[in-house]
């Protein structure tokens, strides 16, 4: 059974650039828009991986790793923020919230991928 | 024999013994005391003993000798009477045995011869003339018998005083008498004929023979010795006197060496150790005479010394008297002058100095009143005075000092005197003096810068003034005149002081007032401490401190002093246009303080107009208006006014007031700047906080396209979409690195921006250089290996782990790498690392053109490249190094070029080894 890898990201351009990046590696792809909807599916589908983009409108992408980290059945899951925030301090916000791994944007795919395996093999 | 002295205070007395005089000598002969008595004991008994040893000896034995000859001839006596007597007794023919006897009886020893036949019976007798023999038996004895049977020889008995010697009478036995007398037949031997015993012999002799010659023995050896005894003794005691005698020559010398006659010698007569004992004793008299003639010389010297110094000393003392005397004289004079001195120096009041001089002078001359003038414009001034009464002051001080004896001892130049005013004819005040009972006057001027002065002395008696008195009071005059010159010298220095003490305490008031400017109060607190002080110090009842607007139209009171509650309200936000402001408006318009009071009233044009005028705090006729500048401007005005317009405010004053009043326009000066800061703060606050967010925002909208653009183009070129076929890919790759590029530039816009906001922070971790260096190179290699250039590294080993943001620094070594490749056409880009001193220097080496010296530091600038031409053949937006610069700096380092046209370049940066923050 592959792999499942949420993808919570509003910019419609790279969710897809994601998406086919993760197919084409064999990842099955769940797409969240909004830091809540990322938060939802995320318990209710229990993906393997999440790629929490930062902002996002609503609840913002350390809020809501912050939620799902505090969700007990969910902690376990490794979080990769992905951001294009470029002010310093954002790593360190981005780890205090709990992610796992923090990559920022533009992202090499390659790299991407192999950080995925990582946490997914 | 002599002894010794017998004193006992001589030491040498006590040798001899125990007691004095005859009755001891004796007992000293008994005792061992004396050395004769000694060597007597010693040696006489020695002798004796030996004698009588010898005598006894000598007489023991010659009484054997005598004993034994006696015994044998006594026994050969009887024997042979026995012999002879044989037939007498065998014959019983006492004829024969008489002539027998007769033969023996002739021996004088003999006492007597008793022959007795063999029945015991006494044949023959010669008795003996002993008286001894009286009532002696001469029977044979049973015992006696018996013996000489048995043993058929003569034995010996003592019987008393006599011995006896019995021989048995024998005869052999069976032959008749006729055969016996006819002959004897020769015996053959062996042949013994029995013996028999036909009779005894008893022949006594006396021992008184041998009795008397012991006798004459021991008389002999008692006389022996005596004779010897008194020989030893005499001997001893001249040997002992030969002995003792130098010993007591010696003795006496000795002892009247002691008592001081040393000019005797001992006579030395032996060799041996007495002589030895003279010659030390000669020896030590000599000495002792030398001794004793040194002592005696020396004690002629202190004699004579000891005179001498009587004789100085009555010299002395005789002078030492005389100066005394002169002394004490002096000393009088002295007192009299310390006690003078005393009474001048003992107050810096001027009149109790001159009345304790005036009291000293009278006291110490004998006088009896004394008076210290003043002669001032042709009046008498009694100064001071002593035992002068009131009326005779008020007539003097009415009199003409012209008539006085002082100014005629001023003329004169020294002192004058009366000796009888009675007598006196052309002296004015002579009845002035007469009446208050004095008759003899003494004057001495004390001049002193044009003021006549002078003591003058009284008595009442008539009768001149001694040397004495006068030289007295010249000294006082002279030493009252230092006092006069010092009572007013300490007069003027004491106004001085107050003086002083006035200006301090100003000053005090202005410093404390400085410093209180300093402390954060408001303007206007500060300005009410401004104005309390003031009035401290100036003493003006009212102030007001007016501010100009920053228009220069109008006054607003800001702060007053010395308001009642009531007048202080009517100012409270009073607003005066300065055309109103009358001569506020003067004032600031020409930076100069005004002065108003009695003498100079304000002009009509300078009144402040109605209604202002009208109210009470600015009625006042009396003030000051002084302008406040600050940087050479008229910030405000300080007014100060007097109520009531009393007395005109002093310049001194207004100068003080202008001193505060700068103080006051700088602490509204500075309140205003604060002000302006202050808000010139809250503006740059709120456009940092703008741009920080413009920056946010503009990194996120910036990137968030190029993102889309340069995923989709990867997703591509990474054959997501199926294979790419290679003119595609061509394109595809370099619509990439334009993005690239682009996104490249964006980064570092916001990069330098975020610089520039000064919000770029260092993310500090540890690092390895070596890493920072295999990252930067491994992610360029490939653009090297494309330009065909060499890429080498030469990075020290063992570095220390160095602390700083790893991001950044990889950025810029890249950055440098970067530019030198691209620059670099062929040759070689070296990267070196080292450690030092807790600095990291890393460099990059190319060998590319070189950079001119000109261009070296304007390369680092914002948007700069050498050669702007080359860049867009180049590529780069010209802002890495500059973004370098600053990360380099941020970690607090150093960035710097060395190059030269031709010679390829090095890129050098240096930071601290540990960055703990960054360097703002």
């Amino acid at each position: 059974m592959s792999k499942r890898i949420l993808v919570i990201e509003d910019q419609e351009d790279n969710r897809r650039i994601l998406r086919y990046l993760l197919r084409s590696a064999q990842y099955e792809v769940i797409e969240a828009v909004t830091g809540e909807e990322g938060v939802d599916l995320a318990e209710r589908e229990r993906p393997d991986l999440i790629l929490m983009d930062i902002q996002l409108p609503g609840l913002d992408g350390y809020e809501a790793t912050r939620r799902i980290k505090s969700n007990a059945a969910l902690r376990h899951i490794p979080i990769i923020v992905v951001t294009s925030y470029a002010l310093s301090g954002d790593d360190v916000k981005a780890f205090a919230a709990g992610c796992d791994a923090y990559v920022t944007k533009p992202f090499s795919p390659r790299q991407l991928l192999a950080t995925i395996r990582e946490y997914v093999p | 024999m002599s002894s010794g002295p017998s004193d006992s205070s001589t030491p040498s007395s006590r040798l001899y013994g125990p007691a004095a005089g005859d009755t001891g000598r004796w007992r000293r002969w008994f005792s061992f005391a004396t050395f004769r008595a000694r060597i007597f004991w010693s040696v006489i008994p020695i002798v004796l003993a030996l004698l009588m040893f010898h005598g006894v000896m000598d007489l023991r034995e010659h009484r054997r000798l005598f004993t034994e000859e006696f015994t044998r001839r006594g026994q050969a006596m009887a024997g042979n009477l026995a012999y002879s007597g044989e037939l007498g007794v065998f014959a019983e023919d006492r004829q024969l045995l008489e002539s027998s006897m007769r033969g023996v009886a002739g021996d004088p020893d003999v006492a007597y011869v008793v022959i007795y036949g063999e029945d015991g019976k006494i044949l023959a007798q010669r008795p003996g003339k002993d008286s001894a023999l009286e009532g002696r038996t001469w029977e044979l004895s049973v015992e006696e018998k018996g013996r000489l049977l048995l043993e058929r020889r003569p034995m010996s008995k003592t019987a008393g005083h006599f011995v006896e010697f019995l021989a048995p009478i024998q005869t052999e036995a069976a032959r008749s008498p006729d055969e016996t007398l006819l002959g004897r037949l020769p015996k053959g031997p062996g042949a013994q004929p029995e013996k028999r015993m036909i009779g005894v012999v008893r022949l006594g002799l006396s021992l008184s023979g041998i009795e008397q010659r012991m006798g004459g023995l021991v008389r002999l050896w008692a006389g022996v010795t005596v004779v010897f005894f008194l020989l030893s003794t005499i001997a001893v005691y001249f040997f002992s006197r030969r002995v003792t005698g130098p010993v007591k020559r010696l003795t006496e010398h000795a002892q009247k060496m002691g008592r001081g006659f040393l000019e005797e010698t001992v006579p030395v007569e032996t060799r041996d150790e007495i002589g030895q004992l003279a010659g030390t004793l000669n020896d030590m008299a000599h000495a002792l005479k030398g001794n004793i003639r040194d002592k005696e010389r020396i004690l002629a010297e202190l004699q004579d010394l000891n005179r001498t110094l009587e004789d100085r000393i009555r010299e002395r003392t005789a002078e030492l008297e005389e100066r005394s005397e002169a002394l004490q004289r002096s000393l009088h004079e002295v007192r009299a002058m310390g006690e003078i001195s005393s009474a001048v120096s003992s107050s810096l009041d001027l009149t109790e100095v001159l009345d304790a001089v005036s009291a000293s002078a009278v006291r110490l001359s004998g006088s009896d009143a004394c008076g210290i003038y003043e002669v001032v414009r042709n009046t008498f001034t009694v100064v001071a005075t002593h035992n002068l009464s009131r009326e005779f002051v008020r007539a003097i001080e009415g009199a003409d000092p012209r008539q006085g004896a002082l100014s005629r001892a001023a003329e004169m130049g020294q002192p004058v005197q009366f000796p009888d005013l009675a007598a006196a004819q052309d002296f004015a005040l002579r009845d002035i003096i007469l009446r208050e009972g004095l008759r003899a006057l003494l004057a001495v001027p004390m001049g002193s810068g044009g003021v006549l002065r002078g003591i003058v002395l009284y008595r009442k008696q008539a009768g001149p003034f001694d040397e004495r008195a006068v030289r007295l009071l010249t000294t006082l005059a002279n030493q009252s005149k230092v006092a006069i010159e010092n009572a007013r010298l300490f007069h003027e220095v004491r106004s001085q002081r107050v003086r002083l003490e006035t200006l301090s305490r100003n000053m005090e008031q202005l410093y404390r007032l400085s410093t209180a400017m300093q402390e954060p109060l408001s303007l206007k607190d500060q300005l009410a401490r401004v104005l309390e002080a003031a009035r401290q110090v100036v003493r003006i009842d009212r102030f007001y401190i007016w501010v100009v607007s920053p228009a220069g139209d109008r006054v607003a009171a800001l702060v007053g002093a010395g308001f009642s509650e009531a007048e202080r309200e009517e100012f409270v936000g009073v607003e005066i246009p300065l055309a109103d402001a009358g001569a506020m408006a003067e004032a600031y318009r020409t930076g100069v303080p005004l002065a108003f009071d009695e003498e100079h009233p304000v002009p009509p044009e300078l009144r402040l107009a109605p209604p202002y005028s009208e109210r009470r705090g600015l009625r006042s006729k009396a003030f000051l208006v002084v302008p406040m500048i600050a940087r050479g401007r008229v910030v405000g005005l300080l007014t100060a006014d007097n109520k009531v317009g009393r007395e005109p405010v002093p310049a001194q004053t207004a100068a003080l007031l202008q001193i505060f009043a700068s103080h006051a326009a700088v602490a509204i000066e500075n309140a205003r700047l604060f002000h302006e800061i202050e808000d010139k703060g809250h503006q740059l606050e709120v456009a940092s906080k703008h741009k920080s967010q413009f920056l946010a925002n503009m990194s996120h909208e910036l990137r968030t396209p190029l993102n889309a653009v340069l995923g989709y183009t990867e997703l591509i070129l990474d054959n997501i979409f199926g294979e790419v076929p290679p003119e595609i890919r061509d394109t595809l790759e370099r619509t990439r690195s334009n993005g690239l590029h682009l996104l490249g530039l964006i980064n570092d816009v916001l990069d330098l921006s975020k610089i520039e906001a000064g919000q770029l922070t260092l993310s500090l971790g540890e690092y390895s250089v070596g890493e920072v260096v295999h990252v930067a190179l491994s992610s360029l290699r490939s653009l090297a290996e494309e330009k065909k250039l060499q890429l080498k590294a030469l990075v020290a080993p063992d570095l220390p782990p160095g602390m700083g943001d790893e991001r950044r620094i990889t950025q810029v070594l890249l950055n440098l790498l970067g530019n030198a490749i691209k620059f670099t056409e062929a040759g070689e880009v070296t990267v070196e690392a080292a450690a030092a001193d807790g600095w990291f220097t890393v460099s990059v080496s190319d060998t590319g053109p070189g950079i001119a010296a000109a261009d070296q530091q304007k390369i680092f600038e914002e948007f700069q490249q050498a050669d702007s031409s080359s860049t867009r053949r180049k590529g780069g937006t010209g802002l890495g190094l500059s973004i370098a610069r600053r990360i380099i700096e941020l970690h607090g380092g150093r960035i710097w070029v060395e190059s030269s046209p031709g010679q390829g370049s090095t890129f050098r940066f240096a930071l601290p080894v540990r960055v703990e923050a960054q360097d703002r």
